[in-house]
């Protein structure tokens, strides 16, 4: 009986071996090739569609699936149609594990998109990474998901790592503004609570420059009163503020309300046109980084041609659609695809990263920065641009601009 | 100074938890239940609005028209829900009002999914400067639209034939129907007023929350205003409010962030004890 039962196990165990497509040894990650026939390369995504943080899963969602129309449309790749499906995390940690299993375990795509905020991504980050599956993590710039070397298997798309946001901001607020007394404000999320830390941790080797104040906020939290009083108690001249772009807006508008005059700052999470339609008087001046030559709202030049066409795909896509998911997830569709290309027709997981990680000085669409994959931490995107709200646009900062906003810093 | 204008703002977040509350508060106080799908009620309200607007039509006929959609709304869900459920236990309507408010939010998601709208204010949100304290004429029309709705309820309940009996049908169904009471049109008009209600409670809130799905979340704020107040009290839905927005407000600045939710619930529970009809109420809840 003992003897029938222990055969059992080791049966099943050889069994389990057996189903697993990946394995891990000795720290590396195995890729495994599945979701490809002769006529189809199946993708995956996932994010939140529902929720506080729905803008982030329907913006990675929608723009991945209009590149992947238009991919398909002119013929697929090497013959191949594209077929794209995206889950709904809800930004809730349970339940982006269980959609990654779910993805792992019984859809068995070809790859991942990973089109959720960096609370949701870090939670599934190694479950993705031991997974073996071709990963891109198309939204979260969050440095703790990162691993360098990272892994043959994951690749980091447009939301540029808070390595390299932090000190962007910290240059900003230093260097250019020339400011002694900041505050620091942040969502209560892995992004803004991270990326605040940074720079809170930049700003320190800044000399003749002091932290005043440091306040935490819910990331779906509808009224800021408590910290915007406190920081303004505190008489900063510039506000550091990480966190995304519903909250931004209602902080904006409360800090005017509240006689609140120090000069805000912002990430490209907040880089939302809601945040300053309708907002106009209390945006105006503030100041936030971007990854695009061009910003979402520009009717001009290739944005432009974007939003038309967006437009027609997605005819009731409220004010702040395409939002930033939008733009980097088509952005993204593209970059896979010209990697699926170059991986040829005979199309294995281990060819498509190689072409993945290969890539260098490209411009996937025309919307696109510039796109290089080939450094050992996988990041494709390191660009950053600063724009400001005047009268109403987002607008480049240039140097004139920037002076004017750094003359109203030091008097206040 | 900061005392004050912490109070000042307190009160605009607190008349946006008093509008959810009231629609609790309205319900139980004249039906004796409690609406665990008020929030997704407000929620419809501000899509109601929100499809009107988007619509073409101008500000102020949305601000006219939501209401009486929503009141509309009630009335087909208690024509098609709650008046076929009306002589079952309390916990089939808890369910029933849990299921109605999914029904209501999936129906917004699936037209809308789950965008942010952005919804116009009714005034000026360039703040005013009154004895060193700032405000603005928006929160202003906020706080007295919520103080108009709030006295025309009570005049209605204190002084109109049917609002009286609303409250009798509250507090004893079966004596109420004897004295002659319609008890299905006094739980239609609860309904349909509660729709209107809701509807008026998402235009205040929109301009400052946006419209989305998220502004169901809102209840559990409002009940916990209600609860605070006393659920069959309106003056208590609205002190409610005022109190937990003032108490998340200091708490926030003279303690922090995290402490909050810790003080409100905690602060819920010792009322809870001490009165458990809420600070106003008049009635204890039954056990369901």
């Amino acid at each position: 009986m003992v003897r029938k039962s222990v055969t059992a196990i080791a049966l099943l165990a050889l069994a389990l071996a057996g189903c697993t497509t990946t394995s891990s040894e000795g720290g590396g990650t195995q890729v495994s090739t599945q979701g490809v026939t002769d006529t189809e390369i199946y993708i995956q995504g996932f994010g939140p569609i529902t929720g506080p943080a729905s803008w982030v899963g329907l913006g990675n969602r929608d723009g991945f699936a209009l590149a992947v129309k238009e991919i398909n449309a002119a013929g697929g790749v090497h013959g191949r149609k594209i077929r794209f499906e995206f889950h709904d995390d809800a930004f809730q940690v349970a339940q982006a594990q269980q959609v990654a299993r779910r993805i792992i375990q019984q859809d068995k795509p070809f790859m991942v998109y990973a089109g959720t905020g960096s609370t949701t991504f870090l939670a599934v980050a190694d479950q993705l990474r031991q997974s073996g599956l071709p990963v891109y993590n198309g939204f979260s710039g969050s440095e703790a998901a990162r691993k360098t070397p990272e892994v043959d298997n994951m690749f980091h798309g447009e939301a540029v790592s808070t390595k390299w946001v932090a000190p962007s901001i910290a240059d900003m607020v230093a260097d250019n503004l020339k400011a002694t007394r900041v505050a620091i404000l942040h969502e209560d999320g892995e992004w803004g609570r991270t990326l605040c830390a940074q720079v809170a941790t930049e700003l320190q080797g800044k000399s003749g420059l002091q932290v005043v104040a440091n306040e935490t906020y819910p990331a779906a939290g509808n009224d800021f009163t408590g910290q915007l009083v406190a920081i303004r108690n505190a008489n900063p001249q510039v506000v550091v503020n990480c966190g995304l772009f519903p909250a931004a807006k209602i902080i904006l508008r409360q800090a005017r309300e509240l006689g609140l005059k120090a000069q805000f700052v912002g990430d490209a999470g907040q880089a939302n046109a809601t945040v300053w339609t309708g907002n106009e008087a209390a945006a105006e001046d503030w100041l936030f980084n971007w990854y695009e030559p061009q910003f979402l709202t520009d009717t001009t030049g290739a944005q432009g041609e974007f939003l038309q066409k967006y437009k027609a795909e997605y005819p009731s896509a409220p004010t702040g659609r395409p939002n930033h998911a939008d733009n980097f997830s088509y952005t993204a569709a593209y970059l896979l695809k010209s990697a699926l290309e170059e991986a040829g027709k005979d199309l294995t997981a281990e060819k498509f990263i190689e072409a993945l990680a290969a890539v260098k000085d490209a411009r996937p669409t025309p919307i696109s920065p510039n796109v290089s994959c080939a450094n050992e931490r996988h990041e494709c995107f390191v660009d950053l641009v600063w724009m400001r709200i005047q009268g109403g646009k987002a607008v480049p900062v240039d140097d004139a601009g920037l002076a004017q906003i750094a003359g109203k810093v030091s008097g206040s | 100074m900061t005392v004050i204008q912490l109070l000042v703002n307190s009160l605009t977040l607190g008349a946006i938890y008093a509008l959810v509350a009231l629609g609790l508060v309205l319900v139980f106080k004249s039906s004796d239940l409690v609406n665990f799908g008020a929030g997704d009620w407000v929620l419809a309200g501000a899509y109601i609005a929100l499809a009107l607007l988007t619509a073409g039509l101008p500000l102020y006929l949305v601000l006219i028209l939501a209401p009486l959609g929503g009141a509309l709304m009630g009335l087909v869900i208690d024509r098609a829900v709650f008046r076929r459920i009306m002589s079952a236990s309390p916990w089939t309507f808890v369910v029933a009002s849990l299921a109605v408010g999914g029904l209501l939010r999936e129906l917004a998601v699936l037209r809308y999914q789950s965008n942010h709208f952005p919804f116009p204010p009714v005034l000026s949100r360039d703040p005013v400067e009154v004895l060193g304290v700032r405000i603005t004429p928006q929160n202003l029309w906020v706080l007295g639209a919520t103080v108009v709705v709030v006295t025309a309820l009570l005049l209605f309940f204190r002084y109109t034939t049917y609002g009286r009996a609303l409250e009798a049908v509250a507090q004893n169904r079966v004596g109420a129907q004897i004295v002659g009471i319609n008890l299905s049109r006094a739980l239609m008009v609860t309904w349909a007023l509660a729709g209107a209600v809701s509807a008026v409670a998402a235009v205040l809130i929109a301009p400052s929350t946006d419209v989305s799905p998220e502004i169901g979340l809102l209840l559990v704020k409002g009940f916990v205003a209600a609860a605070l107040g006393g659920l069959d009290s309106l003056e208590g839905a609205v002190m409610g409010g005022v109190a937990v927005a003032a108490i998340e407000t200091f708490t926030q600045v003279y303690l922090n962030q995290a402490a909050v939710d810790v003080v409100v619930y905690g602060l819920l529970l010792v009322v809870m004890w001490v009165r458990p009809a809420g600070l106003l109420g008049r009635r204890v809840v039954r056990r369901v």
